[in-house]
């Protein structure tokens, strides 16, 4: 129909119409391709291949321009062409021969294509055949298929040896052909090889940039829109973990695909040009620094995750089974990042449209908890901090572990660490508390029992120790008496500050000293004898040598600082007056066990000595230093009094009334309280009721109804309060962990948590600051205000509070104020809401002002990011660190986030209970006590307990090794636990500096037995000093110019002398090791001497901080005149403990140490240690040098090697009648020996105690040591312990020396030092056998080392 | 230096800017506007209260143009002053925050919703204006852009797959708007005995090409439509399907929150199975029971008075408004949220609820429900469960047996003359099913009654 009128709309216009939305859909399809093509991974990938390419033309113009390669190349290439003129010159010969090789060839390509047809048909007949013995034919049919067969095979023999005959015609054409071409071809080929690696580069080179512009072309076609779907240079990159399962919601678990790569497409690069260690093609650093930033980086280490010789491989453990976030995610916002703190959320949210997507339920990890995850699979956490092959490789989770263990968190958070046997992840969970519990444990083949001890020390007989006044002013509040005490507060906190809890608590204080007092047993305790008069002043000096700052500090002995045991300078404040409170002391340092079974503190073996006025008792002594004493113990009192507490009949009966309200009716408490008797029959009462419940039922007189409701009050407040998570409390052994338990908080519903009114709290509240700012004191403000000392703060600006500007803040409750940084860190340890004592200094008085601390956190934190964002911090600085810490942990409280939640809780734990105690009952008010934790240490806590996910990967990949591995993981959880590392180094302290290599001498091997040297070797092999680094130092002549940087471990002999002139400062340096710098090979005990300037660093050793102490100590004191002496006075270094000692004695001597070395000031104690804890540290040390455990062959007790030596011996000494043990026993007791050491039941005769020096009993030789190390000892003691005093006893004869004990082994050293040790090693045996040996040789002059 | 420290980050520098381009766009609209109004409207005589004597003519459109002036100088202040979004001021003010927040009670919601369905058909003849349309649809878009101020109100409408459903509110405005204004000219045309509207402009058409070829135009913009929507505003995608941990709320699809809102007052056989079913049978049968023939092929509103006014109850207040009640102001454990009211899980209601027997037997006599002794027969048991539920049953039976006989007598009589038993009973009762659901809301709401009749035992509850 032609248009008309009649249309309703105009067709021209209608066709405009159909045009312009016809367009806005062809426009709409491009967009919605594009949007689908503009993905953000896509830019990234383009970079990366934009970086690799430069990489790659760098390295291969390297390659190219690399002189010695050039010349090489040019070299082969006039090889060729000499070569190749050769060939020229014989062309007619070459040609005649290539047509023969070709000809040949033809042939045998021809003949082989049907001999393949034959061979063909061959197989065809015997498959007849055999289908023919299938079908069970036979006769003739049989008799046809296999003649059939053996017609074939025979043409086909035939032809097969026509076909070596050919094969063999052109192999001797070729051969014919290459005497003329060989050597034109191998330099071909050689020029080949030479540029493989060149080639290789160009070819990865060629893949990203091509050369040629077909492929140019094709590559630019693959990387359009649409297009891309085919095979694109560009894709998305999966990593696909078929066995880390991943849960989504309630769909099951799924395995892995990480799709991280497609960004961070370099995280894997190694740079294969280092050849030495693994190391990233692709350094993670600024742009301005020619480095790369992510995601164009290379893991930083590559030699612990993703290298392919890494113990974490890319392809089987991908990225987000430690660091989170969701893998399959293509942006930077769907992957989950996480950022560090509020500034960076900031920053991302603007450059890579970074938003928190609370739908993910695992983000990834921030920097902050990067190590969170490690705990999945490294269950035992403490071979991330000590790790021998990686060093610390996660010290944050460590530490955090680590503190949860040093505060027995465990006590009331159980960490369970199994499902049933299986292994889900760290497992901190308190011992047995009963033997019986134990045994029902051992049982179960499905439990395993926890591992832990309480941490605080045992209440079951208090009232030995101290007075109720005491213990009720410790339980209020424990830093009171000692700040640095680890026991938390319970009391005076945030949710107590109601008058509810005000009259509450002092009663529940007075309950809970009355129930521990009244329930506390006896236990026998020692006493010095009657008459002995204890001196406070050899106490002191017991106190530093037999070892008790090794892990307690006292002020009256400074230097040490420990911490592992409580601060002692108070204890004369807190015990019981009199001799009860001396004996108790006494009885605590003498046999600590006594009191508290399972004490971390050791058996020092302070035994009394001596007898009349030559007796000393050193617990004696110590108790009274550490009591202040003077006189006798009973005079002992106390330097401060504590009120008794009371408790207020009417609120005690509330109270009382108020937790039965739980089980009885308020009629039945009413006639309870006014009879005494207890309605419910005792048999039926399972609670703490059955303190208020009499044995026979029946009523009690006023005064014990008082006595039964005070136990009631105070046992159900320890209930309530947890106090036996710590301490061992009667009648609550059998009661469980009062907290929520952690195993899996780390995945804990957000929903779950209670925030209550946190954030309202947070809004005013939370900060502990005085309302002012400080400033330090600087020199004008001194002048101006006439300060006399210049110490504390000065406040610079206040608002009208009870501070005022000039004021000089001198101390916050006690503690002095030394500078700013000290003001900030003792205020955030205060309590938020209770008073703080404010020493101040106000127109030259000084005065205590009280004051609450209590600021906005919110404020505390806007004000930081405002900072941040100005970039007013200093970069990098702890400030800016603490400060974006403290914002990371409020914004994560604000989304409702496990780690404010968390963080908070550890900072302020019943600040949950803002505004809630007015309505909930008090029951029910928080009772988690405050910890003195700084808050470096909640980052800590919080990367271990976000770790704490309970979702264990397969078995293959949890880290719980055994063998020696193992062994090195359970030994360093010992050594932590008993403090081993307080008094012996593990680790000598490493030196490094920078060595003029060409003035080293090397040690002189012609003075030793090549048999030593090589035992030497055996025992510590070459190791090589220099790293590769080097050092620019100023030399003599004045110029500068790098040296190499040698590394050992040793002892430093002599430290410079900052008096002396710069020029003449110097280092002394023994070195323990066998090494080899710059080819020359220098044994232990090498002195390095060098100018202070070459020095590169020092590391402390590890450990045995004790020890050096100790030796600086007694030289002060003049009680060693040497430093070597004075080490062999102190707990000796561990060093090579493994190589040393045989594990089986190691494991007795823990157990029970026996007294070993007679120059020692003090003696090992004994440990608290289990069976197995003491076999597991015996492994430990065979472990560490690599050495068999648990048990060794001593093969120089066997008949195979005694027989052999006799043999040996007699052949040598045909002479000789006795055989060869008898010899030796005869040379060990030979007048050498015996001058230091008691031999064979004679004893060591000490002339002159201040020259001579008596060596440990060699009886205990044979059990305890290898035989290796023995002989290497004998050999020269100075290489195994160069400050010992043992000379070298038989040292290789100079020429013309007089000839030693020539009638034993022909005088022969060697021989005699063999004999030496295979005397020792079988010395019981020859002691039965020998016994004293009547007459001695007698000693030629000079035998032996003399000195 | 000190600064504010709000409790809710109220207003972000982006919200502010983008508000900025909304309010330019309003300003663009009133521009026209006000072109259009200098055209059309004319004069207005300002006297001021006899300030200025005899009065002064003044041109309409000068109102609008100051009204859009005003909006370029709130545009301007927006699209310059956005950094600084803490002391930013053109917010949502309190005092207007108080009454939005009491008519989102869920009473005074529904109150509201049925007395703006009653004033929408009242004043049909005025809100259906040109002008008035514009003011309704400016206020109604300043009250949006105020609104968005506010945090909390930000995070409920600004969700992903709640954008639709604004939109949604809109459409179904403008097309009731569009409905009643061509009604209103209709039945003034026919009061004043003038041709109809369709009669005047035939709009007879072509299906070729007038129908086809639009309907063609239509297909390819709507798709173009959607796939733009489909890349500006993406999925919602929420956390992986989880058994154990349900989002809260958990809500239907918009469009069928109008059926779990039912499901808060009615059994889930009832409102799950039983309504819907009839709403669907209902609207089947509307075309047997209407027997009025008037108003085919021609907005009228007059002659259709009972037909419209009663679809248009179901589909507004019981539909559209419950959608709207669903959508924005049923938050975490299914409780009412104002607007501006945070989505706070710890929110409690006192919901106790209680059945009409145990109102009567526990509360009214002071006893216990007469529950028939267990191992009774079967028999015994019944009567029993009609004895404890003997109240409900007979309001029940009441509102469906006794109240069609009387409202045929009352109210209804023309129509049950003229459509006869049958038809009207089913009218009757689509008509009292269709009410059942705002008593029963309301019953909730005002007396906490849960079931008129309660029996647990039969899975039947009304």
């Amino acid at each position: 129909m032609p248009a008309t009128d009649d249309y309703r709309y105009s067709p021209k216009m209608m066709h405009k119409v159909f045009c312009a939305s016809a367009m806005l859909l062809l426009f709409t399809t491009v967009w919605m391709m594009w949007a689908d093509y503009n993905d953000e991974w896509r830019t990234y990938q383009r970079q990366a291949f934009s970086h690799q390419a430069k990489r790659l033309k760098a390295r291969e113009d390297a390659l190219q321009s690399a002189p010695e390669k050039k010349a090489k190349i040019e070299e082969l290439a006039a090889r060729i062409k000499a070569a190749e003129e050769e060939v020229a010159g014989q062309q007619a010969t070459v040609d005649a021969l290539t047509e023969k090789v070709r000809t040949a060839a033809n042939t045998e390509s021809n003949h082989l294509r049907k001999l393949k047809n034959e061979r063909a048909r061959r197989d065809v007949a015997r498959a007849d055949y055999n289908l023919a013995i299938r079908d069970n034919l036979t006769g003739d049919a049989l008799a046809k298929v296999e003649k059939d067969f053996n017609t074939i095979e025979a043409g086909v023999q035939v032809m097969e040896a026509q076909f070596a005959e050919y094969k063999l015609a052109v192999d001797l054409a070729k051969a014919e052909l290459n005497e003329v071409t060989g050597k034109r071809d191998a330099a071909q080929k050689e020029l080949k090889n030479e540029k493989t690696a060149t080639v290789l580069v160009h070819a990865a080179l060629n893949k990203i940039e091509p050369d040629n512009w077909p492929s140019k072309f094709k590559r630019q076609l693959m990387l359009l829109p649409i297009i891309d779907g085919f095979n694109s240079p560009e894709r998305i990159t999966q990593d696909w973990m078929p066995k880390l399962e991943i849960t989504l919601g309630g769909m099951g678990m799924v395995s892995r695909f990480d799709r991280c790569r497609t960004c961070h497409a370099m995280i894997d690069t190694v740079d294969d040009t280092v050849t030495t260690h693994v190391a990233g093609a692709f350094p993670s650093g600024l742009e301005k620094d020619g480095q790369f930033p992510h995601p164009y980086s290379s893991h930083p280490r590559l030699d612990v995750y993703l290298g392919a010789t890494s113990p974490h491989p890319l392809p089987k453990f991908g990225c987000t089974i430690c660091h989170e976030g969701q893998g399959s995610g293509t942006s930077f916002a769907n992957a989950s990042h996480t950022p560090n703190d509020p500034a960076q959320a900031e920053d991302w949210a603007e450059h890579h449209k970074w938003f928190d997507n609370h739908f993910w339920e695992r983000p990834m990890a921030p920097k902050r908890f990067e190590e969170s995850g490690c705990i999945k699979c490294h269950v035992n956490v403490t071979e991330l901090a000590v790790n021998p092959k990686f060093g610390p490789t996660a010290p944050k989770v460590a530490r955090g572990h680590q503190l949860v263990k040093t505060y027995g968190c465990f006590g009331c958070h159980e960490i369970q660490g199994y499902e049933g046997s299986k292994i889900i992840g760290p497992d901190l969970r308190l011992e047995p508390s009963t033997p019986e519990e134990a045994a029902e444990i051992a049982k179960d083949p499905n439990q395993v029992a926890g591992k832990m001890r309480k941490v605080g020390p045992s209440l079951r007989h208090l009232a030995s120790k101290a007075d109720a006044g005491f213990i009720a002013s410790w339980t209020e509040e424990p830093k009171r008496f000692r700040p640095t005490t680890r026991m938390p507060q319970f009391f005076k906190l945030d949710n107590q500050q109601d008058p509810h809890a005000q009259q509450y608590n002092p009663v529940e204080i007075a309950a809970m000293t009355h129930y521990l007092l009244g329930k506390s047993s006896s236990y026998e305790q020692l006493s010095p004898e009657a008459d002995y008069q204890p001196n406070a002043v050899r106490g002191k000096g017991l106190f530093a040598t037999k070892g008790c700052v090794v892990c307690h500090t006292h002020e009256a002995v400074p230097g040490l600082e420990a911490s592992f045991g409580p601060e002692l300078s108070r204890v004369h404040a807190k015990l019981k007056a009199g001799k009860v409170g001396f004996d108790w002391l006494y009885t605590w340092i003498r046999e600590p066990e006594r009191y508290h079974p399972r004490t971390k503190m050791p058996h020092l073996y302070l035994d009394a000595e001596g007898a009349g006025d030559k007796r000393i008792d050193p617990a004696a002594d110590i108790a009274a230093f550490l009591l202040k004493l003077d006189g006798a113990p009973a005079d002992f009192k106390p330097t401060a009094e504590y009120a008794a507490p009371t408790a207020d009949d009417k609120v005690l009966d509330e109270l009382v009334s108020y937790f039965l309200g739980k089980s009885l009716t308020n009629k039945q408490i009413l006639g309870l309280m006014k009879s005494g008797k207890y309605p419910i029959a005792v048999e039926k009462i399972k609670g703490d009721e059955i303190e208020l419940v009499g044995k026979s039922d029946g009523e009690f007189d006023a005064a014990e109804f008082l006595n039964r409701k005070m136990n009631y009050l105070g046992r159900k407040s320890i209930t309530r309060y947890g106090c036996y998570g710590c301490h061992d409390i009667p009648n609550f052994e059998q009661a469980r962990p009062i907290g929520t338990a952690l195993q899996d908080w780390g995945k804990k519903d957000r929903s779950r948590l209670a925030f209550e009114h946190i954030h309202e709290y947070l809004h005013h509240h939370g900060q502990a600051d005085l309302g002012v700012k400080v400033e330090p004191l600087d020199a004008k403000s001194i002048a101006r205000l006439h300060i006399e000392r210049p110490v504390g703060v000065r406040v610079a600006k206040a608002a009208g509070g009870s501070l005022q500007v000039d004021d000089v803040v001198l101390s916050l409750d006690g503690t002095a104020v030394a500078d700013v940084e000290q003001y900030h860190a003792l205020l955030t340890r205060t309590i938020v809401g209770s008073e703080v004592a404010v020493g101040v200094l106000r127109a030259g008085h000084e005065q205590t002002i009280n004051l609450k601390a209590d600021a906005s956190l919110l404020e505390r934190v806007e004000d930081g990011i405002g900072r941040a964002k100005r970039h007013e911090f200093k970069a990098g600085s702890e400030e800016e660190e603490r400060e974006s810490s403290a914002a990371f942990y409020v914004e994560s409280l604000l989304h409702h986030g496990r780690p404010g939640f968390l963080w908070q809780k550890l900072r302020q734990p019943r600040s949950y209970d803002f505004k809630m105690v007015e309505t909930k009952p008090y029951d029910d008010r928080l009772r988690m006590p405050k910890f003195p934790f700084s808050e470096e240490d909640l980052d800590a806590i919080a990367t271990f307990v976000l770790g704490l996910t309970a979702e264990p990967p397969a078995a293959e990949y949890l880290y719980n090794p055994s063998g020696a591995a193992g062994a090195r993981i359970r030994g360093e959880q010992l050594i932590e636990q008993y403090n081993c590392s307080g008094c012996h180094m593990l680790e000598l302290p490493k030196i490094r500096y920078a060595a003029d290599v060409d003035a080293i001498t090397a040690s002189d091997p012609s003075v030793e037995y090549p048999e030593a040297l090589a035992l030497l070797k055996k025992l510590r092999p070459l190791r090589e000093g220099t790293t590769g680094e080097t050092k620019s130092v100023k030399g003599a002549d004045g110029v500068v110019k790098p040296l190499p940087i040698v590394q050992f471990h040793g002892m430093i002999a002599g430290a410079p002398d900052p008096a002396d002139p710069p020029e003449d400062q110097e280092y002394v340096v023994e070195s323990w090791e066998n090494l080899k710098v710059a080819g020359k090979e220098l044994f232990p005990t090498y002195k390095f001497i060098f100018p202070a300037a070459n020095l590169d660093k020092i590391e402390a050793a590890r450990g045995g901080r004790y020890a050096e102490w100790l030796v600086q100590r007694l030289l002060d004191q003049g009680v060693a005149k040497e430093r070597s002496l004075a080490w062999q006075m102190a707990p000796p270094p561990l060093y090579k403990e493994g190589t040393k000692v045989q594990t089986p004695w190691l494991f007795n001597f823990l157990r029970n140490p026996g007294k070993l070395r007679h120059t020692t000031v003090l003696r090992m104690p004994r440990f608290n240690m289990s069976d197995d804890e003491a076999q597991s540290l015996a492994n430990y040390f065979a472990a560490v040098d690599g050495t068999p455990f648990p048990y060794q062959l001593i093969a120089e007790r066997e008949p195979a090697y005694l027989n052999a030596t006799n043999a040996e011996f007699h052949k040598a000494f045909p002479e000789k009648k006795v055989d060869y043990l008898s010899e030796s026993w005869q040379m060990l007791n030979a007048p050498l020996c015996i001058k230091c050491h008691s031999v064979g039941g004679r004893q060591v005769v000490i002339s002159d105690p201040a020259k001579d020096i008596r060596g440990p009993n060699l009886d205990l030789a044979s059990e305890r040591l290898k035989p290796d190390w023995l002989l290497l000892w004998l050999f020269r003691p100075q290489w195994v312990t160069p400050y010992t005093s043992m000379p070298s006893p038989l040292p290789p004869q100079q020429v013309g020396g007089q000839p030693r004990y020539p009638e034993l082994f022909g005088a022969d050293g060697l021989r005699q030092t063999l004999s030496l040790r295979d005397a020792l090693v079988n010395y019981y045996k020859l002691l039965e056998r020998e016994g004293k040996t009547a007459e001695a040789p007698k000693p030629a002059p000079e035998a032996g080392g003399g000195e | 230096m000190h600064t504010h420290l709000p409790h809710n980050p109220d207003v972000t520098a982006s919200v502010i800017f983008g508000l900025g381009w909304v309010y330019l766009l309003l300003f663009v609209m009133n521009a026209l506007w006000v072109r259009r109004s200098y055209a059309v409207d004319g004069n207005v005589r300002l006297t001021l209260g006899g300030l200025l004597g005899k009065g002064q003519d003044v041109p309409v459109a000068g109102f609008w143009a100051l009204y859009a002036a005003m909006l370029l100088m709130v545009a301007t202040t927006h699209l310059t002053g956005y950094d600084n979004p803490q002391s930013f001021l053109l917010l949502m003010p309190e005092f207007l925050k108080a009454p939005i927040y009491w008519a989102s009670k869920p009473e005074w919601f529904f109150f509201g919703s049925t007395l703006v369905f009653i004033a929408m058909i009242v004043l049909r003849s005025w809100w259906t204006t040109l002008t008035a349309g514009w003011v309704l649809l400016n206020l109604s878009l300043l009250f949006m852009t105020l609104s968005i101020t506010d945090y909390d109100f930000r995070q409920i409408v600004g969700k992903p797959d709640n954008v639709p459903i604004v939109a949604m509110l809109y459409i179904v405005g403008f097309f009731t708007w569009l409905y009643f204004r061509k009604s209103v000219e209709n039945d003034k045309r026919k009061a004043e005995g003038r041709p109809l509207l369709e009669q005047e402009n035939n709009e007879k058409v072509l299906t070729w090409p007038d129908l086809v070829y639009t309907e063609l135009i239509c297909m390819v913009v709507v798709t173009a439509v959607l796939i733009a929507w489909g890349i500006v505003l993406q999925a919602p995608l929420e956390e992986p399907a989880s058994a154990a941990k349900t989002p809260n709320p958990s809500k239907a699809p918009w469009y069928f929150l109008g059926l779990q809102e039912m499901l808060v007052y009615f059994d889930p056989w009832m409102a799950g199975v039983v309504l819907p079913s009839v709403i669907l049978v209902g609207l089947m049968a509307i075309p047997y029971i209407d027997f009025n023939k008037l108003g085919n092929g021609y907005y009228t509103f007059n002659e259709r008075k009972f037909a419209v006014s009663t679809f248009l109850f179901g589909f507004l207040p019981l539909w559209v408004a419950m959608i709207v009640l669903g959508t924005f102001l049923r938050g975490p454990n299914w409780n009412f949220f104002s607007p501006y009211e945070y989505w706070d899980t710890h929110k409690l209601v006192f919901l106790n609820n209680v059945n009409l027997s145990e109102w009567f037997w526990i509360e009214k006599l002071g006893m216990q429900l007469p529950i028939a002794a267990a191992g009774s027969p079967w028999w015994w048991q019944m009567i029993m469960i009609v004895y404890r539920e003997w109240l409900g049953f007979l309001f029940v039976g009441f509102y469906l047996f006794v109240l069609p006989p009387i409202m045929a007598a009352t109210v209804f009589r023309k129509f049950f003359l003229r459509m006869g038993f049958l038809r009207y009973m089913v009218l009757a009762n689509l008509i009292l099913l269709m009410m059942s659901l705002p008593i029963k809301m309301v019953l909730r709401w005002v007396v906490n009654l849960k079931y008129i009749v309660a029996i647990p035992e039969w899975f039947f509850n009304i």
